[in-house]
């Protein structure tokens, strides 16, 4: 088991390049394309790539999966993002720490994320009646939606500033939480390693 | 400077023994089976020990407890006498 989870954290590792080049390709030259030129060198090339990516892919959600269950896999993962070996009690307890402060710099920053994705903002202003003696509106209020149906609160009149939803798209908001959180970890750690 | 679970309450002798006995840093580290880093920290009272380690400490420098960290609380409330 240990041997072939090792396998697959190399295969990660020492496929990345072919995954990521296979990536960039695709920007330019989708998988018709590039089987409509038919040059075998090509061809061929593009297919080992296709099977090395099905291949990461799969060593991916494996270790993803023993990421979230196996404590050994865990334990590895943190050493490597934090840049600290654990070698005594000491440093034990700084990683600690670095997890705590990480835990609620991410929950802080996920937070501000839930509430600026129901937070509804709008001004208007109403062209033909007024309501006393004032002419523009301001409408604050909150909208949850447990899916994605792209329908918002609107307002009267003709809209000045209106706010709803993040403007990040999902993939951006799921690589920022993510970025927040190895990069708060690892720079607690090191501060605590630093200063303690 | 921050001092991981110390808060000023417990004093230690480690490097008034450690001198006497002409040992450097990284001796003690290994002997203890710590980093330097760990000994810097004990020697300037910024980490206080587990109860595993003061025992190993002490029993390293052939004295009690008690004769290597001395508890010395600043703040008397809630602290039975």
């Amino acid at each position: 088991m240990k041997k072939f989870i090792s396998w697959i954290q190399k295969y990660l590792v020492v496929a990345s390049p072919v995954v990521l080049t296979m990536v960039v390709w695709s920007f330019f030259q989708s998988d018709s394309e590039i089987r409509a030129m038919n040059v075998p060198l090509i061809t061929g090339l593009w297919e080992v790539m296709s099977w090395s990516l099905i291949l990461w892919f799969a060593c991916f959600v494996t270790f993803m999966v023993l990421l979230v269950f196996r404590k050994e896999t865990q334990e590895a993962t943190v050493k490597l993002i934090a840049g600290m070996k654990e070698r005594d009690e000491r440093e034990e307890v700084i990683m600690g720490l670095a997890a705590r402060r990480s835990f609620v710099a991410t929950t802080a920053l996920t937070l501000f994320l839930l509430f600026a994705s129901c937070l509804t903002l709008s001004v208007a202003r109403l062209p033909d009646q007024t309501i006393d003696g004032k002419k523009s509106s301001l409408s604050i209020g909150f909208h949850f939606s447990g899916s994605d149906t792209g329908s918002h609160p609107s307002s009267d009149g003709k809209v000045t500033f209106e706010h709803h939803d993040l403007p990040i798209s999902k993939t951006g908001i799921l690589l920022m939480v993510l970025v927040w959180q190895l990069c708060s970890f690892r720079m607690s750690a090191r501060k605590e390693l630093r200063e303690a | 400077m921050t001092r991981i679970t110390a808060n000023g309450n417990i004093e230690n002798k480690i490097q008034e023994k450690r001198i006497s006995r002409k040992l450097t840093q990284q001796d003690l580290a290994d002997a203890i089976g710590v980093t330097r880093a760990t000994v810097v920290a004990l020697e300037r009272g910024a980490y206080n020990p587990s109860l595993e380690l003061a025992f190993r400490a002490s029993r390293f420098f052939d004295v009690s407890i008690e004769d290597l960290f001395q508890f010395k609380p600043k703040h008397q409330k809630g602290l039975l006498k």
